[in-house]
């Protein structure tokens, strides 16, 4: 059976516009011959995978480095390159601010549980519209706002990794939850030391 | 091709055996995530007696992202621009995923009686909405009898 991120798609959501924007610079007919020599290609994939990518390095990104690795760039090509190199971090510091603005899968793991019991047979997911006992072994949990604001956790699992707000009354999830992270921190008292 | 959600299903099914009363959404035979929509103009507004065409399609990722809606019909409005596309923070920024088709029409509809000329999209429109804004609706309406009358 699929998984609700398959059914939607969820999974690969990783963008390689980077590469592919490198591709369209080797097949462009208008680059001077030697642009198409090996190095640049070098260059450009070790710039692009250093992994701390920074504003820094886009600053430092200039005819210094590219003449230290031996090329000769004509002006066009240089600034072509520097577009492509804006363009490919405008993907990337749009990634980060979408992972930022929802929470990790930790946070997920300390929602609140609701059981079964609880739940009326008619009673439904907001998000997938599914009845809950639809379901042999539902996994429904309530949001810290509202113990009537609950969902399927695979349904409001992926919503959160990317908001961190109700979608029933927009309350930000992570505020009561800080205060009731900072109780549940004492609980790991777990004594292995007798093993020495 | 993926196959469809049951929610898509499900509020596809709703629209058509209890539809939201002026709006009409029709999903497109060969493309069960793509809606033909009408809609009235709300009554007491510039838009009333016209049926305005819309577009509608919902990504791959629905419910996770909002749908994707477009004004077809022209529509003289401070927050509809020429091509259609429609500013409304519950398409953008405030969509949640407990919000389904139906009330995301509604909202559509709603703008068409209250438009926002403070959050404009179509700049010229909002200026004259504020600077002469009895020109502004008479502008409105003409539009409304020249491209929105069925």
């Amino acid at each position: 059976m699929s998984t609700y991120e398959e059914e939607h798609n969820l999974n690969n959501r990783s963008t390689d516009g980077s590469s592919s924007s490198t591709r369209e610079a080797n097949n462009s007919e208008d680059l001077p011959n030697h642009a198409r020599h090996p190095t640049l290609q070098q260059a450009l994939d070790n710039f692009l995978n250093t992994p701390s990518y920074s504003t820094t390095n886009i600053i430092n990104f200039n005819r210094e480095n590219l003449q230290s690795s031996g090329l000769a760039l004509e002006p066009q090509m240089l600034e072509m390159l520097q577009s492509l190199v804006r363009s490919s971090n405008g993907v990337i510091s749009f990634q980060d601010s979408a992972e930022s603005k929802g929470v990790d899968d930790s946070f997920l793991d300390t929602l609140e549980r609701v059981n079964v019991k609880k739940l009326k047979d008619d009673d439904t997911c907001p998000i997938c519209t599914n009845d809950y006992k639809s379901d042999k072994h539902p996994l429904v949990v309530e949001l810290p706002c509202n113990s009537q604001h609950r969902f399927d956790l695979e349904c409001i699992g992926p919503w959160l990794k990317l908001n961190k707000t109700c979608p029933l009354c927009r309350t930000d999830v992570t505020i009561r939850k800080n205060k009731v992270e900072l109780v549940d921190s004492e609980d790991e008292e777990e004594g292995w030391d007798m093993y020495g | 091709m993926s196959t469809l959600p049951k929610r898509i299903i499900r509020e596809t099914e709703r629209l058509i055996s209890d539809p939201v009363p002026d709006i009409t959404a029709t999903p497109h035979e060969d493309n069960l995530r793509y809606f033909d929509v009408s809609l009235k103009g709300p009554a007491g507004s510039p838009y009333e007696n016209g049926v305005f065409k819309l577009e509608l399609f919902l990504p791959d990722d629905y419910p996770m992202t909002a749908p994707k809606v477009r004004f077809l019909t022209r529509i003289y409005h401070p927050n509809i621009d020429r091509l259609g596309r429609i500013c409304l923070d519950v398409l953008k920024n405030n969509w949640s995923p407990a919000l389904q088709i139906r009330t995301i029409l509604l909202s559509i509809q709603a703008l068409l009686s209250s438009p926002n000329p403070d959050d404009p999209l179509a700049n010229e429109v909002a200026q004259e909405w504020k600077g002469n804004h009895a020109k502004a609706i008479a502008t409105a309406k003409e539009w409304t009898e020249k491209y929105a009358t069925p």
